[in-house]
């Protein structure tokens, strides 16, 4: 669906031309179907990856293919992609209603009401959309944003820092309507700082740093099982196998560490030494402690 | 395209309406127009009436040359200043869609001036009992291509300016200030002599290429002088008049294209 082979993107700072590299040998490919995460610190690239994807920035070298073509402005291709920007960049002149019905006409499919009022309603801006952007919240903007990514049925969509100003429930709301849209066939790449939000809808997750891709792999690897640790309380037994680190103990229970993957062993060496687990509960790896992994090991 | 170029040009309308400083500027020609001509339905002599009418066609003609740039150069600053041309280059409008649809929005909003300029005249022509001069159709006609042409300049200049900048760099590098350094270079080269001399020479060499390059905004100018002060049909050169609108049409569309190229290759973030 996407792929970039190589991409520099140099900005010049300033009048006297220092050059800042923003993306230096950037390389990914994200597959039709997936909730595809760009992940990385500030001034990673990600933004900068997202506007070569979009057309907005070509870049100064390597090559960027999105549904097969190159992507340059307003692009006959944009008929079956969806941006939802990270600042409000919108029309604030116009009424919530007029400018996702402006953005909707931009389409070119003739009479698209119905579909603009039911995004409204969608995002729960029926009451506001004669209000106008410019006297709109934060949070009002955004869902406008997200109202007309729903126009189109898009097969790709981009979505950067998507949850910026949404309170919880439009959070909530918001992740249901990536994943219908994902459910339908649109391939999604988000860009957010929100490691949680990434984690729970995410299938592939590419970590950036000092624009260029350190790790791409899919959110399961990782966050694989080997990660994935078993806190116990057991009674004291004469000698622990290696696997265990033990945490702390006294003479009633001993508390240890052992990873997932040694956990059915355990079981058979507490029954074998006829001692009891007290107490037993899973620590899962989570991306963030994947995210850290990968920017200290600076893979 | 037709579909992008008219939803945007709706949008461009509303921009044109809810925009304030377009409000404050047409109630400040309102008035000064009407500060201009209604005193003079009552107390000026016939004799004068004409000359009201030709000075109230110039002003707001003027005024009209000054506002139909104006508008491009806002449609265009403003868009790509707050970045929205994100959100309309990220859908199936290309740049020439945009492009062609702020220029047209500009150059109705030009054609309603216009005519209403127009009406305003004929009305006056008609309450005076004057006869109406057909001069009055080649002046505004003439004035609309002029206002065609510095629109064009502008939309082009705006695409990499800010339009404060974009209004500097025009009122600098204008084909009249450039002709008069012309003069003053010649008669300079006349007089100098030695290294003075080359360094004047190689100036007037900058000088002349710059010219070139530069549009004329008021093509025929001095031969069209005697209409703008009588009105009268019998001193209007039709011919030029269709030879203006050809200057006119063609250095927008040489604009237009170069600023569609650049358009497409800046960075629009």
């Amino acid at each position: 669906m996407i792929t970039a082979d190589n991409i520099t993107v140099v900005f010049k700072k300033g009048g006297f031309g220092k050059k800042l590299m923003a993306l230096d040998g950037f390389s990914l490919s994200v597959r039709e179907g997936d909730i595809f995460a760009l992940l990385g610190p500030n001034g990673a690239g990600k933004s900068t990856a997202m506007y070569c994807f979009l057309g907005l920035i070509q870049p100064d070298k390597g090559s960027v293919k999105v549904c097969g073509e190159r992507p340059v402005p307003g692009a006959a291709m944009f008929h079956d992609v969806a941006y939802l920007p990270e600042e409000p960049h919108y029309h604030l002149y116009l009424t919530v209603r007029e400018a996702v019905a402006y953005y909707a006409s931009l389409y070119g499919d003739g009479n698209q009401n119905g579909r603009v009022d039911e995004a409204i309603e969608r995002v729960g801006l029926k009451e506001h959309s004669d209000l106008r952007l410019s006297k709109c919240s934060k949070g009002m903007k955004q869902k406008v944003g997200i109202a007309q990514c729903l126009i189109n049925t898009p097969r790709l969509v981009f979505l950067d820092e998507p949850t910026r100003g949404l309170d919880p429930v439009t959070v909530r709301d918001f992740r249901e309507i990536i994943l219908d849209m994902n459910r339908k066939g649109a391939t999604i790449v988000i860009n957010s700082h929100v490691l949680s939000e990434i984690e729970t809808v995410c299938s592939r997750v590419a970590i950036m740093n000092k624009g260029r891709v350190v790790r791409l792999d899919d959110m399961n690897n990782l966050r694989s099982l080997d990660k994935e640790t078993y806190r116990v309380e057991f009674s004291p037994v004469q000698e622990l196998p290696d696997y265990v680190t033990r945490l702390s103990g006294n003479a009633e229970t001993v508390k240890g560490e052992i990873p997932a993957t040694y956990f059915g062993e355990f079981i058979r060496f507490i029954e074998t030494a006829g001692a009891k687990i007290h107490e037993c509960s899973l620590k899962r790896a989570t991306l963030e402690d994947a995210f850290f992994e990968v920017l200290e090991k600076g893979e | 395209m037709y579909a992008q170029v008219m939803a945007n040009i709706g949008v461009n309308f509303k921009f044109y309406r809810r925009n304030r400083l377009l409000l404050v500027a047409g109630l400040l020609i309102m008035l000064v127009t009407a500060l201009s001509t209604v005193p003079s339905l009552f107390f000026l002599t016939k004799a004068q009436h004409l000359s009201i009418i030709v000075t109230t066609a110039s002003q707001l003609s003027n005024f009209a040359t000054l506002i139909i740039p104006a508008l491009g150069l806002m449609l265009i600053s403003h868009h790509l200043g707050n970045r929205s041309i994100k959100m309309v280059f990220t859908k199936p409008c290309p740049p020439e869609a945009w492009l062609l649809s702020s220029s047209f929005s500009a150059v109705i909003v030009a054609a309603l001036f216009y005519i209403g300029i127009f009406l305003i005249c004929s009305i006056l022509f008609a309450v005076w009992s004057i006869p109406f001069q057909w001069g009055l159709i080649f002046v505004l006609l003439n004035d609309f291509a002029h206002a065609l042409i510095w629109l064009g300049y502008i939309t082009f200049l705006a695409v990499f300016f800010r339009p404060v900048v974009a209004v500097l760099f025009i009122i600098i590098f204008q084909e009249s200030s450039f002709y008069y350094l012309k003069l003053l270079l010649v008669s300079g080269i006349k007089s100098a002599t030695g290294a003075l001399a080359l360094f004047l020479k190689s100036a007037k060499g900058l000088v002349d290429v710059i010219y070139m390059l530069l549009p004329i905004t008021n093509p025929f100018e001095e031969k069209t002088e005697q209409v703008y002060k009588s009105l009268r049909g019998g001193d209007a050169d039709w011919l030029m008049l269709i030879a203006t609108w050809g200057y006119a049409l063609g250095i927008s569309l040489f604009f237009f294209l170069l600023a569609n190229y650049f358009l497409k290759r800046k960075r629009l973030i």
